[in-house]
């Protein structure tokens, strides 16, 4: 609304236009402050009278003069005012209508049309001439200013010292604007005077009441100018502004204009329903009216009850004294009350109600109030109160009902209308998206204090200055692949990698969950640090099992804002549940003093860290490591999954203890399955017990030590056609003690030969310390601590309890150090001289050292025994690995395909693959043990000997509990395998648990070899096929041993092949098909030579074209070199690396095999792959994928 | 100003800021606003309300580009 006004009009004639703009007001429904500015501005006059009143006197009788009721028809008293005077006093007084709406809007326009009706032609002459004249100097807009919008054009009016100065005025709070409307018509009218003020302009802002800015060279000239105005403290005086803050002082803080929309959370700022949160529904700014969903706080009886007086004495009811509980609104309560609820027409399909005045929807109450009665949640509501607030929507005809937390959840990150302004920090790529930079690029490189105000250096070349800017000014910009960091919500603390981005929305694989999920871009921030993914709430920490009520309990499996998502034992495998709980919902952290027990299907006893396998429905097969029990409830974790954080919830009865045979003795099994569960790492589990036969237990351990098997399917098979490993089993059943022996050994054992010796390191894990007379099993050796504050010391055990070590450090001299178990490994020493050493005490009974690989692997039948010696035990802590992610499960991969003849023998090291990372480690280690040592060939021959070997488990003692506490495998590795570089040499240690649990296994008659082989065996050692181990127990079989193993590991057994038929149908979860290698990038066998396959069969036989690959330019196909035919397993995948085009030649499940995508990134040993063709992200074991090439 | 045209099409009580202009010439603040060729008077700094369509369509005509902010 400009007012024109010339400077030649007379005080009559501005009189005249002020009233009229005053009854106009009427129509704008607008707050009181308004109407008063425009109502003291009609008396400018006055205004210049009253330079020598007093003028800063609230009280001032001319001020109440000055503030007349709207009520009063100002038109009326236009021509006399002075004469009405006394009378407005009065009325003022009588009238309070501050805080009324203006009832009759429509009245407005009527007086403005009686006043334009009174406009005669003469004086729509008079307006234009006064138009004309005061337009006259206008030279129309600064198009080409505003257009140009390049960095001289707005930088380049920055104020200089040698513009006017800004100064800062205190005026009454609400008047400012009517201030800065009085400063421009006393200029006018002193400017008639011949006294003109010289102030160049003023200015009021919203945000910032009590307060204007003036605009003049000289303080003095401001002080001329306010002197005398009502609404100016002039006593105040003027404060400076200082230069660098001119600019703010004339922007408009643009954000409250934004933030009232449909939906918006608000706050009501008084009433009945003051502080109650609603929900806006409509806004309609010009009346400056908003209208909100809430819970109504209204007592149905009581309005009923009101008796006819109270109502005429006050139809809408008195406040209640005590505030009624906010409802959600029900009709039929309105209904039993005895008032009328009339059913409107439906609105967004939610019924309709009115009682009386007040208008319902679903289960809210509709409110129309001005928009200044409410307040705009800066942030979200806390989760409880909108839980509280959505609950409405349950109760009306709505079939979605919102009252579910997590769908709750879900909607509130999105909802982007109350979010948290985004975060800058130091380092973020950003994208300028408002003023003169717009559209570039910045890093930002730093924050201000209150985070409002971002300098960052926009990517120009050859510009390095830091620019300032507001905080909405930047958005945050972020690349596919990238690795961040949530700052806010949900998911704050989260880590992933960008998988998608579109536009303000980022997709992520989450660290934690390896799930997608969504977040904006403005609460991310780079990050390259991994979530470790342990969070807390309260007291809570992720994967607690806790109490949510009597006959609830569910273990942590996310964290989220205010809440955590639970599984809880109501669910099943295949219908997990998950509920969202907040921390009020937990009762509390269950504990037990006594670990429980509970039986499985055949009657065995389960107990923590024993590793089972569920037998019924969809998981039926998988297996997983318990976790905790609650009531015969299962909590397993399952190192494949990806869903809940790896968690499932199962009965117990519906599981069975891996390695217990139905008819087997529960006792040993359980024994034998705790026992290698500790070591393993809770994994491996069970150890067939059954006495009769078989070992199969030795291989599990073995699989217990790796975790990563879980998935593979019992190890019954295996156990049984190793006949050594049976023993083993038994024997460890049988002797309580040797539980430690770990059946892992008795698989090993099982395993056959020599290199079941070095499985058997493996198992070795498990002696230790769990018994309690084995408590001196490290007594003198000497280990290196791998974690804590004493993490690379090596030292000399002096003393040891079940949990802990004494050590003297190598290093500290004199000052033993207590560590925990845990935090130890053997060092070399011990593993040089495995057979050597002490250990054997306790243990050489121990069966379990006879389980150990190596005597098992030997001969089966008394092999158990045997087995312990072999030094290589040591190394055997792969079981260690487990590695904590999740990923792995690709593990389990086939065992190598071995020839027929061999495969009891040779079992597999498929896995290893070079690039993962754990394996390599793994076998790395075993690489010591098995290879060198032609003394176990000997051993294992001679059984007997074997149990003098023994001691050789102390050392794996240690690497159980690593395993279990090792939060990663390389740590592990790195401590204890002096040679993490051996890596790429198939991972033995988990052979041996693929193989065991494979069922091709069974059927070979000597089965236990064939795993042990495996397992003991590096690389190096297959090739050699002479080590002496191997050997020793089945001649001939090094022939076996074939060429079929890579190295590198990379081939798998797949089923179908040749070698696979004898021995080991690939692991259950993993599934290959050579016929998927069509068109990938291989290395041919001898020379390194790339090529490409091109034609591919099933059975493994590929014809490769040979050529040269490099990064930069790709495939080239050697001309004159014919097509070759190879077996598959004799050729090396080459790995994709970023970006690459690739394909899933091993998949856990056969839709995804022989897919193609692009590797988009790359995440440990995972792959991160978006496919082709349905666009979908997944996540792959880097073994899984081949480069293809076109 | 013809009969059938409101005033109120064309005002918006829904603005923030306020500047009263008295020597835009000289006045760094209409400098810096883009407000040194207007005439003096009393301006909203910041118009918060949508423009009316037909009235976008005037000024366009008449090639005025509204500015906002």
């Amino acid at each position: 609304m400009g007012k024109k006004r010339g400077y030649d009009e007379d005080d009559d004639e501005v009189e005249e236009e002020l009233e009229d703009e005053d009854a106009d007001e009427g129509s704008d429904g607008e707050g009181p402050s308004k109407r008063k500015k425009r109502r003291g501005s009609a008396f400018i006059d006055e205004a210049a009278e009253e330079d020598d009143e007093e003028d800063e006197d609230e009280g001032d009788k001319k001020e109440k003069k000055k503030n007349r009721s709207v009520f009063i028809d100002d038109i009326a008293d236009v021509d006399d005012e002075d004469e009405e005077e006394e009378i407005e006093e009065d009325a003022e007084d009588l009238i309070d209508d501050r805080d009324v709406e203006i009832p009759d809007a429509a009245a407005a326009p009527l007086n403005y049309r009686r006043m334009t009706r009174e406009e005669d032609n003469a004086q729509e002459e008079d307006i234009l001439r006064r138009i004309e004249e005061r337009y006259k100097d206008y030279q129309g807009e600064d198009i080409p200013d505003t257009a140009d919008t390049g960095v001289v054009g707005q930088q380049g009016l920055l104020p200089t010292p040698n513009d006017p100065k800004l100064w800062l005025c205190t005026c009454k709070a609400g008047h400012e604007r009517e201030a800065v409307v009085q400063l421009l018509q006393k200029v006018y009218t002193m400017a008639e005077r011949g006294t003109p003020l010289r102030i160049l302009s003023a200015v009021a802002l919203d945000h910032l009441p009590g307060f204007i800015y003036v605009e003049a060279a000289k303080e003095s000239h401001v002080m001329d100018a306010i002197r005398g105005l009502r609404t100016v403290y002039v006593g105040k005086g003027a404060k400076l502004v200082p230069l660098n803050e001119m600019v703010d002082a004339v922007t408009v803080n643009r954000k409250a204009k934004d933030d009232m929309a449909r939906d918006t959370w608000v706050r009501i700022r008084s009433g009945l329903y003051k502080d109650d949160l609603a929900r806006v529904v409509d806004v309609d700014p010009v009346a400056g009216r908003v209208t909100l969903r809430l819970l109504h706080r209204l007592d149905f009886n009581q309005i009923a009850n009101r008796t006819e007086e109270q109502r005429k004495k006050n139809p809408f009811g008195r406040a209640p004294t005590v505030r009624p509980v906010a409802k959600v609104f029900n009709p039929e309560e309105a209904r039993v009350a005895g008032l009328l609820v009339q059913r409107l027409q439906a609105m967004d399909g939610m019924p309709q109600y009115q009682v009386l005045s007040h208008k319902f929807v679903g289960g809210y109450l509709l409110r129309t109030v001005g928009i200044k009665t409410v307040t705009v949640l800066d942030t979200l509501p806390g989760l409880e109160e909108v839980a509280r607030f959505n609950a409405a929507a349950t109760t009306g005809d709505d079939d979605s009902p919102a009252t579910d937390l997590s769908s709750l959840m879900a909607t509130l990150p999105t909802d982007g209308t109350a979010a948290t302004k985004g975060t800058f920090m130091k380092g973020d790529s950003v994208r300028i998206v408002k003023g003169d930079l717009e559209n570039l690029m910045a890093r930002v490189t730093g924050v201000n204090a209150d985070g409002t105000k971002v300098t960052a250096i926009p990517d120009i070349k050859g510009f390095a200055e830091e620019v300032e800017f507001e905080a909405d000014e930047l958005a945050k910009v972020f690349a596919v692949g990238q690795r961040v960091r949530v700052l806010a919500g949900q998911y704050g603390g989260d880590t992933g990698m960008v998988v998608r981005v579109a536009d303000a929305l980022c997709y992520l694989i989450s660290d934690t969950s390896r799930e997608e999920i969504k977040v904006f871009a403005r609460d991310l921030t780079e990050s390259d640090a991994v979530a470790s993914g342990i969070e807390m709430l309260g007291e809570y920490q992720l994967h607690d099992l806790v109490q949510l009520n009597q006959a609830t309990a569910g273990v942590v499996v996310k964290i989220e804002k205010d809440a955590a998502r639970v599984l809880t034992n109501n669910g099943t495998p295949e219908q997990p549940d998950v509920r969202l709980c907040r921390l009020t919902d937990i009762q509390r952290k269950v504990t037990f003093k006594n670990k429980p027990v509970t039986q499985d299907q055949a009657g065995n006893a389960i107990r923590e860290k024993d590793y089972v396998v569920i037998q019924t429905g969809r998981m039926r097969d998988r297996g997983g490591t318990v976790a905790y029990i609650w009531h015969g409830s299962l909590f397993l974790h399952c190192k494949d999954l990806t869903e809940n954080g790896g968690y499932v919830a199962v009965r117990s009865f519906s599981t069975r203890l891996r390695g217990a045979g139905a008819s087997g003795g529960p006792g040993a099994s359980s024994n034998s399955a705790r026992a290698s569960a500790i070591l393993g790492g809770g994994t491996p589990g069970s150890v067939r017990s059954t006495p009769g036969s078989t070992p199969g237990g030795s291989s599990w351990g073995g699989a217990g030590g790796l975790r990563y098997t879980p998935a593979s399917p019992r190890p019954d098979d295996p156990s049984s056609d190793r006949q050594g490993g049976g023993m083993a089993g038994g024997g460890i059943g049988a002797d309580g003690r040797f539980q430690m022996a770990l059946p892992q050994r008795g698989g090993g054992g099982g395993m056959a030969g020599g290199p079941g010796g070095g499985r058997g390191g493996g198992g070795s894990f498990s002696g230790r310390s769990y018994q309690g007379g084995g408590n001196s099993q490290f007594i003198g050796k000497v280990v290196q601590v791998t974690k804590g504050p004493y993490n690379g010391y090596r030292g000399r055990v002096k003393q040891q309890t079940a949990t802990h070590v004494q050590l003297e450090l190598d290093a500290v001299a004199g000052r033993p150090v207590t560590v925990p178990m845990e935090y130890v490994q053997l060092g070399e020493t011990p593993r040089a001289q495995p057979a050597g050493a002490g250990p054997a005490t306790g243990y050489r009974g121990a069966p379990g050292g006879g389980g150990y690989g190596g005597p098992g692997g030997m001969r089966p039948g008394g092999d158990a025994r045997y087995p312990p010696q072999t030094p290589s035990h040591p190394g055997l802590q792969t079981p260690a690995h487990y590695s904590m992610t999740p990923a792995h499960p690709s593990m389990t991969p086939s065992h190598a395909p071995y020839t027929p003849a061999h495969a009891p023998y040779t079992p597999a090291h498929h896995s290893s693959g070079e690039n993962d990372d754990y394996y390599g480690d793994g076998d790395a280690r075993h690489q010591p043990m098995t290879a060198p040592t032609p003394g176990y060939g000997g051993i294992a021959h001679t059984p007997q000997q074997a149990q003098a070997l023994t001691p050789a488990l102390t050392p794996q003692g240690f690497t159980p509990q690593e395993a279990m506490h090792a939060p990663t495998p390389a740590d592990q590795h790195h401590g204890v395998a002096g040679t993490p570089n051996l890596a790429p040499t198939p991972g033995l240690a988990r052979t041996p648990y693929l193989a065991a649990p494979t069922p091709g296994v069974e059927p070979a008659p000597t089965p236990g070899g064939a795993h042990y082989d495996g397992g003991g065996y590096t690389p190096g050692a297959h090739a050699s096929t002479g080590t002496p181990g191997l050997t020793a127990p089945t001649p001939g079989l090094p022939s076996a041993y074939t060429p079929a193993f890579t190295p590198s590991g990379h081939i798998y057994g797949t089923p179908g092949t040749p070698g696979l038929d004898a021995g080991t149908p690939a692991v259950v979860g993993v599934v290959e098909d050579f016929g998927t290698w069509l068109g990938i990038l291989v290395t041919l066998p001898g020379g390194g030579r790339n090529a490409v396959v091109r034609s591919a069969s099933p059975d493994g036989t590929v014809s490769a074209q040979p050529g040269s690959y490099s990064q930069d330019t790709g495939f080239a196909p050697d001309g004159s070199a014919p097509l070759e035919t190879h077996d598959a397993r004799t050729l090396q995948v080459v790995r994709p690396s970023k970006r690459d085009k690739v394909k899933v030649i091993k998949a856990e499940s056969a839709d995804v095999l022989g897919v193609t995508g692009t590797l988009i990134g790359i995440d440990n040993a995972d792959g991160i792959v978006k496919c082709d063709v349905s666009n979908d992200m997944k996540i792959l074991d880097m073994t899984f994928l081949a480069k293809v090439v076109a | 100003m013809g009969p059938s045209i409101s005033f109120e099409d064309y005002t918006t009580p829904n603005f923030s800021g306020m500047i009263s202009i008295m020597d835009p010439k000289a006045s760094w603040a209409c400098k810096w606003l883009h407000l040194g060729k207007y005439v003096p008077g009393c301006y909203a700094m910041a118009v918060n309300d949508d423009m009316p369509d037909d009235l976008q369509d005037i000024l366009e005509n008449k090639g005025i580009k509204v500015r906002h902010g």
